[in-house]
């Protein structure tokens, strides 16, 4: 949600100093701010009443029926209905995974300001990009080489 | 109006021309309506245009179930279903009916607060996320700046549903089937971001109608193919990226039937199961949407001569392509391991998206694009 907001504050200050220029051009009742925000607040509105909408429909129409108690046990195969708990250990490889995630999601997240202020800067803007990759991907080939990308071993 | 166009934060400068006069004639008796009060009037278009997005969802949602099976089945030489309606036609309604009227299961062990929020989450991530595709010139209900980065990030969002459901749940197979995912969707997410990016740098823009606007003219002017070599690739690094993100064949780990009994859905049923299914569904049109703005042209005709078929048909057009070419992958390629999902991405897909990113660079910098 936080690119949302970001989304929506700069708008909002955009249109806000659009909005000081028109009150100097013509006395008119300024609506921009508002014409900023107002859709996609509604839209918000909206995507929680759809889902709770459905569920209450279906919540007033279906038929519960708690005949079997065997009905409200998680599903499991086998005989015994459930063996153990679901809060068992997990590989940490997926640990692994997430912490590579973070680090390449932040160069990514770099990026991005990069990419948008590019078509004003030309081929030293490349030179700066490189500079900051080559850093990155050191570490990139590093873990490779490490093996921290192979998740079979 | 005789409000002086203002270009407002919201649309770009190209589009204030057609904002301050649509030739919407429903629009028009609106405004003729409304009189003095041009707020009432701007008001009652934006709620007309937001009830349009709801049902442009719940609609489309249910026109690619159809699709889903009838693709199916025709790839495999069946017919799929044909009783419902014209060659079942109905089938999502009666689906939908069905799971209206099923028993909601609450597993005893559930996390209950988990459990319950985790179908809000994609269902409202999708229908957010469809705000910002914009339809025409006009046709879009909001366009903020950074509307890829919005999309990006929505998008983003489903993961954290599958998690939370997963482990409510309390369910190995589910538990399993959402670590799995969520391995999955964080890897994918850098080179989707990455292939965002390029199409960012390429065109110079973050607002999807720019970006749009970006590709105007013949066909050989959409990024797929001005931007020699760079623009397929991208393209094609997209598409793999939002099949893994969105979870489909051969990517489709989290819900991997025949070795996860469903996975992160197995403890849902009826409306709970239903929301997850159809979110899918909306997921895959605002990803398919999103490849026609990108690579595609958006709303654009392939010449201009063919302008006068309205724009949001051709976004529909391409955008369904875009879904056929996913559907058809599902009967093409077989699941693959985990271990080869992840070599792809972190071995080929990432490194090559990134040198692809530096080449869009080199060619912005020649002056190419």
């Amino acid at each position: 949600m936080n690119a949302l907001w970001t989304a929506l504050v700069a708008a909002q200050a955009d249109a806000a100093e659009v909005a000081v220029e028109v009150t100097k051009q013509v006395e008119v009742v300024d609506l921009s701010a508002f014409k900023a925000v107002f859709p996609l607040t509604v839209l918000v509105l909206i995507a929680l009443a759809v889902p709770l909408g459905m569920m209450a429909l279906s919540w007033l129409l279906r038929r519960n029926n708690p005949s079997n108690p065997e009905k409200d046990l998680p599903y499991e195969c086998g005989l015994r209905a459930v063996v153990g708990s679901a809060d068992e250990r997990f590989s940490v490889k997926f640990y692994l995974i997430a912490m590579l995630f973070l680090v390449f999601d932040l160069e990514v997240a770099f990026l991005y300001p990069w990419a948008v202020q590019f078509k004003h800067g030309g081929w030293g803007m490349l030179g700066v990009l490189l500079v900051f990759l080559v850093m990155l991907e050191a570490g990139y080939l590093y873990l490779y080489r490490k093996g921290a990308l192979d998740w079979d071993d | 109006m005789s409000e002086p166009a203002v270009p407002s934060a919201l649309e770009p400068a190209s589009a204030t021309e057609t904002v301050a006069a649509p030739t919407s004639a429903i629009a028009d008796w609106i405004r003729d309506l409304c009189g003095d009060q041009e707020w009432l009037a701007w008001v009652v278009i934006t709620l007309i245009g937001l009830g349009a997005l709801a049902a442009l969802a719940s609609v489309s949602a249910m026109v690619l179930v159809w699709m889903e099976r009838k693709v199916s089945a025709h790839m495999q030489l069946r017919l799929g279903p044909m009783r419902t309606g014209w060659h079942g036609a109905l089938q999502p309604m009666a689906d939908g009916l069905k799971l209206l009227f099923k028993e909601g299961l609450l597993p005893r062990t559930t996390d209950l607060f988990s459990y319950l929020l985790a179908p809000f989450i994609p269902m409202a991530t999708a229908l957010l996320a469809l705000a910002v595709i914009p339809f025409s010139e006009t046709w879009q209900l909001a366009d903020p700046e950074l509307g890829i980065i919005y999309v990006a990030a929505l998008s983003g969002m489903s993961v954290f549903a599958i998690l939370i459901g997963s482990w409510g749940s309390n369910n190995k197979y589910s538990l399993l089937g959402g670590m799995r995912a969520a391995a999955q969707a964080l890897s994918y997410e850098i080179s989707l971001l990455l292939v965002l990016m390029t199409a960012v740098l390429m065109s110079g823009e973050t607002a999807m109608q720019a970006i749009v606007q970006s590709q105007e003219g013949y066909f050989w002017n959409w990024w797929l193919i001005r931007a020699p070599g760079v623009g397929f690739i991208a393209f094609i690094a997209f598409i793999i990226s939002a099949t893994a993100e969105l979870n489909r064949a051969p990517f489709d780990f989290a819900e991997s039937e025949s070795e996860l009994t469903g996975g992160f859905h197995t403890e849902y049923a009826g409306m709970a199961f239903a929301m997850f299914f159809l979110a899918e569904y909306v997921h895959l049109l605002v990803a398919a949407c999103l490849g026609a703005v990108l690579f595609l042209g958006g709303y654009l005709p392939p010449v201009p001569a063919l302008a006068f078929i309205p724009g949001p048909v051709w976004l529909l057009v391409k955008a369904f392509g875009l879904v056929f070419l996913f559907m058809w992958f599902r009967w093409t390629f077989p699941r693959l391991r985990i271990d080869q999902l992840l070599n792809l991405e972190w071995k080929f897909l990432m490194p090559v998206a990134l040198l692809n990113l530096l080449a869009a660079g080199a060619l912005r910098g020649w002056g190419w694009l």
